[in-house]
């Protein structure tokens, strides 16, 4: 499962570098999303909210909402990296870590 | 290829209309409301949902993107009125007022700019009421709730402008629906007094200002409110 939702990340992350011209050199787990030396801007991380609640719904067929309370409350926010991302879509699936 | 339209509260009055509208212009209507529909169109589908209820709007939405692909327009229409001096308003109403006018449109905004925003591209369209800014008196909860409608479509307009969507409002006058039926028609006549142009609105003077709206020449038209009948903002 964790390959899977990580495949669904990457291609998502893909998908809004290639939109936006941003270089994107072997993404993986510690991949800087959004902050200090991050790939994407506050617009890019609203994009790829939207491509990776649609590629979790086509490819597990569940509904998540990634910015919901929990998300936003966080002191380490799950759209630092890519991993913390996998993990968080994980936790709102109920999968195990 | 025929748009895709999502429109709530279809089951009657302007709601109606709209989705009758838009399914004689060839489009895919997908439509809501708390009841059923009297809607049958091979074009058309109906939910029967609380827009409020977060789970099930996310299920419709996503219903829609499985069904269509897309989601090209969507008419914020549902809403809800009850008329009374602010001191008579019970909290329970005036939560249900913000509940179906103000967070029922947000969530179909948010869900359907999801969708949107990976298509760069998309027409959302907020319902507000003259009662707004005529500040009528006995429509604190409603008028309020419009306020905040016409806040978050001005916000919104900002936002999703980098993704190609426009956010504009329409602000009918009266129209003769269930939602006035039981104001007393003298207190319906001195509203009309208000207006520049003293008659009830057709659901044709809503679907005008909608069709310039949703149009796609109106890439460079968003963040604005347009009340029907004459009254300023």
């Amino acid at each position: 499962m964790r390959e899977t939702v990580m495949n669904i990340v990457l291609q998502g992350l893909k998908s809004i570098c290639a939109d936006s011209d941003i270089r994107l050199d072997s993404p993986g787990t510690a991949t800087v999303l959004y902050g200090p030396g991050g790939l994407l801007d506050s617009i890019g991380i609203v994009a790829l909210v939207a491509e990776i609640e649609q590629l979790v719904s086509r490819d597990l067929g569940r509904s998540v909402t990634l910015a919901d309370d929990r998300s936003m409350s966080m002191k380490h926010s799950p759209f630092a990296t890519v991993g913390a991302l996998v993990d968080y879509i994980l936790t709102l699936t109920g999968e195990k870590l | 290829m025929s748009r895709v339209v999502l429109v709530t509260g279809t089951s009657r009055g302007i709601g109606c209309g709209l989705a009758q509208h838009f399914l004689d212009q060839g489009c895919k209507v997908a439509g809501c409301s708390r009841g059923g529909s009297s809607i049958t169109h091979p074009s058309y589908t109906h939910f029967q949902l609380d827009v409020s209820d977060e789970t099930a709007v996310l299920a419709m939405v996503r219903a829609v993107l499985e069904t269509h692909g897309t989601i090209d327009v969507l008419l914020n229409n549902a809403g809800i009125a009850s008329m009374n001096h602010l001191t008579l308003t019970p909290y329970a109403s005036a939560r249900k007022i913000f509940d179906t006018n103000f967070f029922g449109s947000f969530l179909f905004l948010r869900e359907s700019a999801k969708a949107m925003i990976r298509e760069k591209a998309g027409r959302i369209v907020n319902f507000t009421s003259v009662a707004m800014p005529l500040s009528l008196e006995g429509e604190a909860m409603y008028a309020a709730s419009k306020a905040a409608v016409e806040s978050l479509t001005r916000i919104a307009s900002k936002e999703l402008a980098p993704f190609g969507i426009t956010v504009n409002a329409v602000g009918p006058c009266p129209v003769s629906t269930d939602l006035v039926a039981g104001v007393p028609e003298a207190k319906m006549q001195a509203l009309l007094l208000r207006q520049a142009i003293h008659r009830y609105a057709g659901i044709d003077d809503v679907t005008n200002v909608v069709d310039f709206f949703v149009s796609e020449k109106s890439a460079f038209v968003t963040g604005q409110i347009v009340y029907l009948g004459g009254v300023g903002g």
